[in-house]
C-alpha cells in the first residue's frame, strides 16, 4: 500500500522547500514512486523592481539571496551592460570574476560541510544539541574517527568561508552583498597591496580545498558508492557559462552548452519557457519566455502545489549546477547521480580557485575598472551567467529610463520545479523516483538526494504570503494516499 | 568528546591569540550595536600582547572557530533585563538561560548557543565574561543614543580593568594588537 511522506521544511538548504514523496514496495523494497517539490514562500522581487532606476538593479536583486547574491550582482550588471551598450575594461571584468569566484568558494564549502555532509555522519557525542537535534539517523552513517574528522572540518570550514568572503570583500567592498558591481565594471580600484592580500587568502583557501575538501569528498564517495546509482533525474544538463575570459564574452572558464537526451547542443535563451499549470500563478503568467514573462500570483489555484514556475528548454526539463558545468566543460563525465553532483562540485571549486590565481596576475594596478555610460530611454536586455547552483538569467525592459519589466530565472527554479504543462516532472522530482527508503520515519535517503542539488529556494521563489509558513518539522505518514 | 586541538586541519588555521575581546550587536539598530561600537573605540587603545579585538556583529555559529580554544573571552553586548538603560552588568555564561525552544535553524543561534557547542566539542574558552549594556534606543539608525554613546569610554575602561584583573598586566602600556574581523 503506498504511503505518502511529507518533509516540511527540508532543512539544511537555503530557503523554504517542502518535499512530498509517495513510497511503495517495488520488487520487495520500499522505494519512492512519485515525488512533488514545493516552494513554500513567495516574495515578489520581479514586481519590486518595476519603476526603479536600472542602475540600482544589482542592489535589489542581490537581496533575493544571502548565499549567492554576487551571482545576481553579476547577472544584473551584465544585464545593464547590455542595456546601456557598454563593455567593462579588462580590470573590471576580472574584478567581477574574482568577487564572484570568492562567493562560489564560500558557497560550495557551505554546501558540502554545513548543508549536506551531516546527512552521512552520525553526530552522536559530537553535535548533540539543537539545532542539530532532532535529526534522522541511519545505520550506514559514518561514525568513530571518520565522523569526528568531518565534524572538525565542519568547524574549520566556518573559518574558511569567512576567509573566502574577506577575500572577496577586498574588491567587492563588502560581502555577502557586494557594493562594487556597477554597470560597465567594478567600482573598486586595483592596487598591488590588494592583489597581495587577495592572493594570501586565496592560497589558504586553495590549501584547504586541495588537502581537506577534496579528500573529504573522497571519503564520502568511498563510503557511499551506492549513491552513484541514486538520484539521477532526467539527465539533461544546461549551462549559460560563467567567468568571462575576454571582454567580448566569447571565452569563459565554463562554456555555455547543454546535453538534451544525450546530445550536446548550443544554448539559445529564446528556447526557454516557464510553465505554471501546477504553480500558484494565473494561466496568463505561463508558457512564456522570461523576456516577456509575467508574475501574477493566484494562491487559490486548483491543482497547483508550488510557488515555483517550471522552466523548460525546448519543453524539456534540464538540471543545472556544477555537474552540468563540469560535464559541458568535459571535465567531469563520470555520471549523473547524487554523489556525482557532490564530486563535481568539489572539483569545480578547485578549478575556480586555481583559475583565480591566474586572474590576479592579469590585473593592472591603477588601470580603469569600469567604463562610463548613461541610462538609456528604452532598452531590452538580458544578463546570463551562473550561480553556484547553476545557470542564472536576468531579463529586463527599460521604458522612460526606468525598469518596466524584470524577470529572474534561477537554477533552483529549474532543479526544484514542479510538473510542467505536459505533466513532465522537474529534475528533483524525477531524481527521487526509485530512491529506496529503509525507514519511512527517517527518510534520510530522500534528504541526501534533495541536498545533492544544493537547493536555494529564496532564489526560486520571490514572494511571501502571510499565514502560509508551516511551523515545525513534520514527517507525516498518510497510509493509503497515492 | 572530541578535541579540536588534535584535528589534522589545525595547521590550516593560525592559532588564536589567547585573549579575545568580542563585540556583538547590530549597528543598524542603534544601541543594539553597542558591543561593536566599543570594539571600534578600542582600535586605538594600546592592548597587552596576545589580546585580539573582534567585531562579531550578529554572527552565531560562524563565531565557533573565533571563540574556540581561547584562555579568556570578554564579550560586550546589549542585554535585555530589568535594569535601567545605561546600566552595565557583569555576567558569566551560567547567568544566561539557554533558549527555551529548540532552534530549527542555524539563523537562530547566538553566541551563547555557540559557546555551548564549543563546550560539547571540547574547545570551550577557559574563561568567559560578558559585559552587558542595557540599551536606551534600539530603533533603526546608525548612531548610538547620546546616553549610550557617552558610556562607551567607561565601558572601554571596564574592559581594560577586566584584562588587568584577569591577566595581571597593566593595559595601555604596550603597542596595540591587530584588529581582526573587519575584512581588510
Amino acid at each position: 500500500m503506498p504511503t505518502t511522506i511529507t518533509i516540511d521544511p527540508i532543512t539544511r538548504i537555503e530557503g523554504h522547500l517542502e518535499i512530498q514523496v509517495t513510497v511503495d514496495s517495488v520488487r520487495g523494497q520500499m522505494q519512492v514512486i512519485d515525488a512533488r517539490s514545493t516552494g513554500t514562500m513567495f516574495r515578489g522581487f520581479e514586481i519590486i523592481l518595476v519603476g526603479r532606476d536600472p542602475r540600482d538593479a544589482a542592489q535589489y536583486t542581490q537581496r533575493i539571496c544571502g548565499v549567492c547574491p554576487v551571482s545576481h550582482a553579476m547577472a544584473s550588471s551584465m544585464n545593464l551592460d547590455h542595456a546601456f551598450g557598454v563593455t567593462p575594461p579588462d580590470n573590471g571584468r576580472i574584478l567581477r570574476n574574482l568577487v564572484l569566484g570568492a562567493n562560489f568558494i564560500q558557497s560550495h564549502l557551505l554546501h558540502f560541510y554545513h548543508l549536506s555532509v551531516l546527512d552521512y555522519v552520525n553526530t552522536t557525542g559530537l553535535l548533540d544539541r539543537s539545532p542539530w537535534m532532532p535529526r534522522y539517523n541511519a545505520p550506514d552513517m559514518l561514525s568513530g574517527s571518520a565522523a569526528a574528522d568531518l565534524v572538525a572540518h565542519y568547524v574549520t570550514a566556518l573559518a574558511m568561508r569567512r576567509k573566502a568572503h574577506q577575500m572577496g570583500a577586498i574588491f567587492g567592498g563588502k560581502l555577502p552583498c557586494t557594493a562594487s558591481f556597477v554597470v560597465g565594471g567594478c567600482s573598486e580600484t586595483v592596487t598591488a597591496e590588494k592583489v597581495v592580500a587577495f592572493r594570501a587568502l586565496l592560497s589558504e583557501l586553495r590549501g584547504f580545498i586541495d588537502s581537506v575538501y577534496l579528500a573529504d569528498a573522497g571519503v564520502l564517495a568511498n563510503a557511499f558508492q551506492n549513491y552513484y546509482q541514486l538520484g539521477a533525474g532526467p539527465g539533461n544538463l544546461l549551462a549559460f557559462g560563467v567567468f568571462d575570459l575576454n571582454n567580448a564574452g566569447t571565452s569563459k572558464l565554463f562554456a555555455p552548452g547543454r546535453y538534451t537526451n544525450g546530445t550536446p547542443g548550443a544554448t539559445d535563451p529564446a528556447q526557454i519557457a516557464e510553465y505554471v499549470r501546477y504553480a500558484w500563478y494565473t494561466p496568463a503568467s505561463g508558457g512564456m519566455n522570461p523576456a516577456v514573462g509575467v508574475t501574477e500570483p493566484d494562491a487559490d489555484k486548483e491543482g497547483a502545489y508550488t510557488w515555483m514556475k517550471a522552466p523548460r528548454y525546448s519543453g524539456t526539463p534540464h538540471e543545472l549546477g556544477p555537474l552540468a558545468r563540469m560535464w559541458i566543460a568535459n571535465e567531469y563525465t563520470h555520471g549523473v547521480s547524487a554523489l556525482d553532483r557532490i564530486m563535481a562540485r568539489a572539483q569545480e571549486t578547485k578549478k575556480i580557485a586555481d583559475a583565480m590565481d591566474g586572474w590576479l596576475n592579469e590585473l593592472v594596478p591603477e588601470a580603469p575598472t569600469y567604463a562610463t555610460s548613461s541610462v538609456p530611454q528604452q532598452a531590452t536586455s538580458m544578463g546570463l551567467t551562473e550561480a553556484p547552483r547553476g545557470a542564472l538569467g536576468h531579463w529586463m525592459d527599460i521604458e522612460n529610463s526606468v525598469i518596466s519589466r524584470y524577470q529572474v530565472v534561477t537554477p533552483t527554479n529549474w532543479n526544484a520545479s514542479p510538473r510542467d504543462d505536459q505533466d513532465q516532472v522537474g529534475p528533483i522530482e524525477a531524481a527521487l523516483v526509485g530512491v529506496p527508503v529503509a525507514d519511512v520515519n527517517q527518510p534520510v535517503e530522500v534528504l541526501r538526494v534533495v541536498h545533492s542539488f544544493d537547493p536555494c529556494l529564496a532564489c526560486a521563489v520571490h514572494m511571501v504570503r502571510p499565514g502560509q509558513r508551516s511551523g515545525g518539522v513534520k514527517v507525516l505518514i498518510h497510509p493509503g494516499l497515492g | 568528546m572530541m578535541d579540536l586541538q588534535t584535528s589534522k586541519v589545525d595547521d590550516a588555521v593560525p592559532r588564536p591569540h589567547p585573549v579575545l575581546i568580542l563585540g556583538l550587536g547590530n549597528i543598524l539598530l542603534r544601541d543594539e550595536g553597542v558591543g561593536v561600537r566599543v570594539v571600534e573605540a578600542m582600535r586605538d587603545v594600546a592592548l597587552p600582547a596576545g589580546v585580539e579585538l573582534f567585531d562579531g556583529a550578529t554572527a552565531g555559529l560562524d563565531l565557533l572557530d573565533v571563540i574556540a580554544d581561547r584562555d579568556l573571552v570578554i564579550i560586550v553586548d546589549a542585554v535585555d533585563g530589568p535594569v535601567e538603560p545605561g546600566s552595565v552588568v557583569r555576567l558569566v555564561p551560567e547567568d544566561l538561560a539557554p533558549a527555551a525552544s529548540p532552534g530549527l535553524s542555524l539563523h537562530e543561534m547566538g553566541v551563547f548557543e555557540t559557546l555551548a557547542v564549543a563546550g560539547q566539542l571540547g574547545a570551550a574558552p577557559k574563561d568567559v565574561v560578558i559585559l552587558g549594556v542595557s540599551p536606551e534606543n534600539v530603533t533603526c539608525g546608525l548612531d548610538l543614543s547620546p546616553r549610550i554613546a557617552g558610556l562607551v569610554p567607561r565601558i572601554v575602561e571596564r574592559v581594560l580593568h577586566e584584562l588587568e584583573v584577569k591577566l595581571g598586566v597593566e593595559a595601555g602600556t604596550k603597542p596595540a594588537t591587530t584588529f581582526a574581523g573587519d575584512g581588510k
